[in-house]
């Protein structure tokens, strides 16, 4: 895509089949009532101190990865916790384990993107206070004493981290007899213990205001055993009444059908549903949606002073006909055809992309279509 | 023996020897005599044949004297009922049934002799490969040569061929014009039951219970169940059909069967020990209120009917579908009778669906072989077979498609036409159908209007009408049916929701798979419709 910018007067080809990991490249174009969903849920829980389940529905590439990944960015969730006055949240994210034991993944994923040397520091001035609040965190000693050790001095960043991870051996967990940390940790501590972190990380609102949980892929609780399906459901329930406060859990599930029941919901126990708070919808863009968030997308990309058309370098009609064709589809399968679309000008150095060059390649960027 | 063949003659258009057989050709219809010839002697010494492959023309009784002179014997007359497929596409022929006659003739010839075939069987021959052939499509019935000469049968026969008039029913024109099969898993439906699990009254039950107990543990859901139909135990006693009643136990046994086979057709579901209605359980739930008022548990009204024969025929159509069969080829017929008839029955018609089924790849031939060594196994068949007959017996009795009559079983006109419609299938696919699922999808309206309403039903031609009210009923099943995510509801719930009722509120037939194709098409703005062909169902949204 050597001449992308000169001629098509783009910084890159915009159309992403997946949603960029790397947060600079990552933007939210059009779909302003979804983004304003988000900010506005964002903005309760940081506020208001209780804890939430939210759930998020679409179909495959309506852009649920992509809005987790959009409000998982540091820019993003500072913006918004600027609004109300408040530090930011800490946000994570994170696929459904579909592993043997699930909520053993759950809590390693949350401690691999933990950063504990920055928290003892950022932590020191209170930890007199935080240790006071910890005494009052449920009534398992155990867990207390790992959860003061990790924000205290005495035990090395690494040692804790290495304790977590299960990765002490006896003799070393021996040695932690002083911290009155006597035993290794087990597959029952991993929910307190994690609920009693989110409540340390939100103490006072001083440095996070509140937690952000993103698990993606949330359909696939369809696939794992029973077992599982009982320890997943256990954990949400488990979490959100251990963490009464400032903990925001955002399920992401795609929409598909299933053989034997009517959708996931028969999936998702009565204990963990009553407990939604919010359902966000992630529809297919209407033709005025998606119009609108090309016009932004290309914006968004556009080299700077470039004075052309909104939908430039496609011709309005070309845009009017694609949506016409695909019927209602995903923005994924959009995006797709305009990636094509655009790279097949690109490549017969086709500019701009009127009715002609598109007939040209009308087959071949809707091949994708059922 | 001259004068059978003279009589043959004298009645049918032509007739012809070739290749062993002498035929009397009617039209649609052939006898055929099977002969043997012994020593090397031709028969064009005599005129008789040009040679061994031509189809020579028998005139005259000289010339059948000639034949049967000859160092011939005949073993076998085979009747022969012939369409070509070539002409179906042809939108004036008349839509035959070539499976229907086969039955027409089994039937009528074996009402006052008893078993008259030998065997019987449908096929397709395509002819000689180098030429490009639609395809004949065959019924061969061989019968057995006590009645090679017997001129009584031999008049019944011709009676039988001129005055056969079996014709299919014009919803099914579209899918004979279009001569391409109508798709079929191949995958064989058979439920394993318990002789117990007599009463479909007691599934209205169940729906009742589950909608107060909607997510119920596994482990109680059997004694639970006992509990709820306990009510109910004094009026099934007093019932004609009074076998298969649910009493209260310790354990929950006496309920565990029906929760078994419930589970088996998914009208209950179950996921981590945990059970609740099946999605299309719940649409009976809500529709039973409207359509199945009556307090009497085991009188089925026809909204019953309709739900449960389409999840009996959804399920259990290799069982079901034979023992149709065997009460259709049999005026009426005891159950010891049933009892040594039903296995050997069943392994026919499983060698039938591996000789003639067109296309089945080698994984269905393993499951086809499977089921039927394991049928072939039975080793005390007359107790497996209780288990496996006397449910089904009484659910044909409860749907009225049979009458138990001092002991034996007879097939009712409802039984009779619901047999039809099975016939038609197999000859819309040249084959027998093995998964129903498609069928169902597109006639079970239809066919139940014919069995239970005489095809009173409407089909209505005012197409923007019937639209309106699909997407009025549609619009109507998002309070019914919605699901955990907002604006949704799953498509097999809501298209079963329009098709009954279209049918119990308007009197119009539609089918299930006409709906989701009325979702589909690009012109309709109301919905977003997705379907996923490999969960079979798919999802709605409101725009």
């Amino acid at each position: 895509m050597s001449e992308i910018n000169e001629q098509y007067k783009l910084k890159t080809n915009p159309f992403r089949l997946t949603p960029s990991v790397n947060s600079e490249e990552l933007i939210w174009a059009g779909f302003n009532e979804i983004k304003e969903k988000f900010e506005n849920r964002i903005k309760k829980s940081i506020k208001i101190p209780n804890s939430t389940l939210a759930l998020n529905w679409g179909e495959y590439g309506s852009g649920k990865t992509h809005a987790a990944r959009y409000f998982s960015k540091n820019d993003v969730l500072l913006g918004i916790a600027s609004q109300v006055d408040k530090p930011i949240p800490y946000s994570m994210l994170m696929s459904l384990p579909k592993g043997r034991e699930p909520i053993y993944s759950l809590f390693i994923s949350v401690i691999d993107k933990l950063d504990i040397k920055d928290l003892k520091e950022k932590f020191k001035e209170e930890l007199g206070e935080l240790q006071t609040f910890i005494d009052t965190i449920g009534s398992n000693f155990h867990i207390q004493n790992v959860l003061k050790a990790i924000f205290s001095d005495d035990i090395s960043h690494i040692d804790i981290k290495n304790y977590l991870y299960g990765n002490m051996s006896k003799t070393e967990i021996k040695g932690l007899v002083e911290l009155e940390i006597l035993r290794s940790l087990n597959i029952d501590d991993y929910t307190k213990l994690l609920a009693g972190l989110f409540s340390c990380l939100t103490y006072k609102n001083k440095f996070y205001s509140c937690i952000i949980l993103w698990i993606d892929e949330f359909e696939d609780i369809a696939v794992v055993n029973n077992s599982n399906i009982d320890k997943i459901n256990n954990f949400l329930r488990e979490i959100l009444d251990s963490t009464p406060n400032n903990l925001l859990i955002f399920l992401n599930l795609t929409q598909s059908a299933l053989v034997t029941v009517e959708d996931l919901g028969q999936y998702i126990y009565e204990s963990v549903e009553s407990r939604i708070k919010e359902k966000i919808n992630f529809d297919l863009p209407t033709p005025s949606m998606f119009k609108d968030y090309l016009k932004d997308l290309l914006k968004l990309n556009r080299i700077t002073d470039a004075d052309v058309d909104d939908y430039f370098p496609f011709s309005p009609n070309v845009v009017d006909a694609l949506i016409e064709l695909q019927g209602d589809v995903s923005l994924r399968k959009f995006n797709e055809s305009l990636s094509l679309l655009l790279e097949l000008s690109d490549m017969d150095k086709k500019c701009p992309i009127d009715m002609p060059v598109f007939e040209n390649y009308k087959s071949e960027i809707l091949w994708n279509k059922d | 023996m001259l004068n059978v063949l003279k009589y043959y003659l004298d009645a049918s258009r032509q007739a012809m020897i070739h290749e062993n057989q002498l035929s009397f050709d009617f039209h649609d219809h052939s006898i055929i005599f099977n002969y043997e010839r012994f020593g090397l002697e031709d028969l064009d010494e005599d005129h008789l044949e040009h040679d061994f492959y031509s189809y020579n023309g028998i005139n005259e009784v000289a010339e059948l004297e000639l034949l049967i002179n000859k160092n011939i014997k005949f073993k076998t007359i085979e009747l022969v009922g012939s369409e070509y497929l070539g002409w179906r596409e042809d939108n004036n022929e008349i839509k035959r049934s070539i499976t229907n006659e086969m039955y027409y003739f089994l039937n009528e010839l074996s009402k006052e002799r008893g078993v008259v075939a030998e065997s019987y069987i449908t096929s397709v021959d395509y002819g000689p490969g180098f030429c490009e052939d639609e395809g004949t499509y065959f019924f061969h019935i061989i019968i057995g040569n006590d009645f090679l000469w017997d001129m009584e049968f031999a008049k019944e026969v011709v009676r039988l061929i001129k005055n056969i008039s079996i014709q299919t029913l014009d919803f099914y024109d579209y899918f004979f014009q279009k001569n391409s099969p109508i798709e079929d898993a191949k995958v064989l439906p058979i439920l394993s039951t318990n002789t117990k699990v007599r009463r479909l009254g007691y599934y209205k039950l169940l729906s009742s219970f589950l909608k107060i107990e909607k997510k119920i543990s596994a482990k109680s859901l059997n004694r639970k169940f006992e509990d709820y139909c306990i009510a109910h135990q004094l009026e099934l006693e007093n019932q004609v059909l009074n076998k298969g009643v649910i009493k209260k136990t310790a354990t929950g046994i006496s309920a565990k069967p029906y929760v078994d086979l419930a589970l088996d057709v998914n009208i209950l579901n179950k996921i981590n020990n945990i059970c609740s209605a099946g999605k299309g359980f719940k649409v009976y739930q809500i529709l039973q209120e409207e359509y199945s008022t009556s307090n009497l548990i085991f009188n089925l009204n026809y909204f019953d009917k309709l739900f449960f024969l389409e999840v009996i025929l959804r399920n259990d159509y290799f069982y079901i579908s034979s023992l149709l069969k065997i009460l259709l080829l049999n005026e009426r017929v005891t159950y010891a009778s049933l009892l040594n008839a039903y296995q050997p029955f069943l392994i026919k018609q499983i060698e039938d669906i591996e000789k003639t089924g067109k296309l089945l790849n080698r994984k269905t031939i393993e499951k086809l072989r499977l089921v039927l060594n394991r049928i072939k196994g039975w080793k005390k068949p007359e107790v497996y077979l209780e288990h496996l007959l006397m449910p089904r017996l009484n659910w044909l009795l409860e749907l009225d498609l049979i009458i138990e009559d001092s002991q034996f079983f007879k097939m009712t006109n409802v039984g009779k036409r619901l047999f039809k419609h099975l016939a038609i299938w197999d000859d819309i696919n040249t084959e027998l159908v093995v998964t129903p699922d498609l069928f169902l999808d597109k006639f079970m309206i239809h066919v139940f209007d014919d069995c239970y309403n005489d095809s009173k039903g409407l089909i209505l031609n005012n197409k923007n009408e019937l639209l309106i009210k699909i997407y009025n009923y549609i619009d109507d099943s998002f309070r019914f049916f919605q699901t955990l995510a907002p604006n949704r509801v799953t498509a097999s719930q809501a298209g079963n929701y329009v098709k009954y009722k279209l049918y119990f509120n308007d009197n119009i037939k539609v089918g299930y798979e006409f709906i989701l194709n009325v979702l589909s098409r690009k012109e309709q703005n109301r919905f977003i419709f997705k379907y996923q062909k490999q969960y079979k169902d798919g999802y709605i949204q409101k725009k």
